[in-house]
């Protein structure tokens, strides 16, 4: 390794980088959707033992309020543009050949979207309807 | 085999179980938790003393036990999920120096949450 | 007869000179079939002969020519006038490297990481392979599909220079470097995938990237760095797991 040729000019990053190009700035936004995740994660969990108390129809609780609902809006935004990047980045992360062509990862990403819509499907069913589950 | 001189292979790995776990329920959980309910969509009344009662509350069945286990999942590797993308989002950010730190502070962040989760699953609820 | 120009606004510096860059605006004539390449080469035949940059082949495979085209990173013997016309186009050297002088860049950190990653098939069986007519490695075109995309790497840098965590941490191996790392992991014919993984598996390689995904949207080849790091950090996380869990399974 010989030095470099001149001194050698090398501009810093500045914070705002993410805010040069849309792309950069929808990853930014992409990394932002784990806080809501976890937030309302958290949240919920801390509400638990209320609703199973019945906090649902009692109209002081959190979870009756419109700030409950107001929060659950956004944060379900949040959590479906992750949805929405995760499931489309399955081929790219997963490589799989058994023939003689590779699985498109097209496909691998379509697969994810129907498991989505089935396991949706299946637990509002199980959390919703009242005769089964229990 | 070959040997790295990194443990970030367990972190990704529960960084990428908490991504699928989001992405596949955490939209069902909030809009029925967050949303159908509190909207009105679902009557309050029916819910609270049938559903939940019968889901998470007592009596012990296996059927209880099986919806406490899997909300257990999704939200621990929820919050793993969230300490893996934070400590990086902070250096995005600018936040350069004190990246151990970061790492420490935001994984034992997630793991006080995930112990939490499991004492109001199990314990209390 | 009036010709239409267009104005190239051009990032100089001279170290020993200048303390830093500096950008002039040279006018040159505008032609839709000429790149960007073009109208440095007519500045520095006609204008300014002190100009510097880098190019070889005009043709996009020396992957000698890149630079910052009005913001992004481009190949500019690839980068039409047509794309900017009638605006200026604005002309740095690749973003994220030092500065060497104008538009030239220093490429030893990469030529270095490329180098640790050892971009060649390796065999434990050298010395024992009979090699030669009739005794090629054979690999069948399904075995090929396996890592051509990620064969197709000219060097041009231009994912390092999209890339915000190389810009944050330069000791960051990068996505060319792991894409060609991925590329030979990727060949039956290669044994040298346990050299390789020590590399591009530890705190400098793989897990530095947070998947911004901005180095494959450049990638004048069609590479997809990206893939190759996501999948890179899968099978490092497989064997990880794997090793632990079975520790006395070492195959
Ligand atoms: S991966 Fe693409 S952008 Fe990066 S050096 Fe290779 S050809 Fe250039
Ligand atoms: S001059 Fe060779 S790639 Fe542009």
């Amino acid at each position: 390794m010989h030095a470099p040729l001149a001194p050698g000019y090398r501009p810093a990053l500045s914070n705002g980088w993410w805010l040069s190009n849309r792309r950069y700035f929808l990853y930014m936004v992409r990394e932002l959707t784990a806080v809501f995740a976890a937030l309302w994660a958290i949240i919920f969990v801390t509400q638990l033992p209320q609703i199973t108390a019945g906090a649902y129809s009692n109209p002081a609780s959190l979870v009756s309020s419109p700030l409950w609902f107001a929060f659950s809006l956004v944060s379900l935004a949040f959590v479906l543009y992750h949805a929405w990047t995760a499931f489309n980045a399955t081929g790219t992360l997963i490589y799989l050949r058994m023939g003689p062509k590779p699985i498109a990862g097209g496909s691998l990403n379509a697969a994810m979207f129907i498991a989505w819509a089935l396991a949706t499907f299946v637990i509002a069913f199980v959390f919703v309807t009242p005769a089964i589950g229990g | 085999m070959y040997k790295i001189n990194t443990n970030e292979p367990f972190w990704w790995g529960l960084f990428m179980g908490g991504a699928g776990m989001i992405g596949m329920f955490l939209p069902v959980l909030i809009l029925v938790f967050g949303l159908a309910i509190p909207g009105g969509a679902v009557p309050p009344a029916s819910y609270d003393t049938v559903r939940l009662i019968h889901l998470l509350g007592q009596p012990a069945s296996v059927g209880n036990l099986l919806v406490k286990v899997f909300l257990f999942g999704v939200f621990s590797l929820t919050f793993f999920h969230w300490a893996h993308r934070f400590r990086y989002l902070l250096f995005d950010l600018g936040l350069h120096g004190g990246r151990t730190a970061v790492e420490y502070l935001c994984y034992s962040a997630a793991l006080a949450a995930t112990i939490y989760t499991a004492v109001t699953l199990f314990v209390i609820a | 007869m009036t010709e239409s120009t267009i104005k190239l606004a051009v990032t100089r510096y001279r170290p020993g000179q200048d303390r830093e860059p500096t950008v002039q605006t040279y006018t040159v004539p505008y032609h839709d079939d000429w790149v960007v390449l073009d109208a440095l080469q007519y500045v520095k035949d006609n204008i300014d002969g002190t100009l510097s940059f880098r190019w070889s082949c005009h043709m996009g495979v020396c992957g000698s020519c890149g630079m910052m085209v009005d913001g992004t990173p481009k190949l500019t013997c690839a980068a039409f006038l047509r794309e900017s016309y009638p605006r200026e186009v604005r002309v740095e050297p690749l973003a994220n490297f030092p500065v060497v002088r104008d538009l030239i860049v220093d490429i030893d950190d990469f030529m270095h990481k490329l180098s640790e990653v050892k971009p060649y098939i390796i065999r434990e069986d050298l010395d024992s392979l009979p090699l030669g007519l009739g005794h090629e490695l054979r690999q069948t075109p399904a075995e090929l599909e396996d890592f051509k995309q990620f064969g197709m790497c000219i060097n041009c840098m231009l994912c390092y220079s999209a890339c915000p965590v190389y810009a944050m941490e330069p000791k960051f191996l990068g996505p060319a470097a792991i894409a060609l790392a991925h590329r030979y992991n990727m060949d039956s014919r290669d044994q040298g995938r346990n050299q390789r993984m020590p590399v591009i598996g530890s705190s400098e390689g793989i897990w530095e990237c947070t998947f911004v995904g901005e180095c494959s949207v450049v990638c004048p080849k069609h590479v997809d760095p990206a893939a190759a790091i996501q999948r890179t950090k899968l099978a490092t996380t497989n064997d990880w797991f794997k090793s632990m869990l079975m520790p006395w399974g070492n195959r």
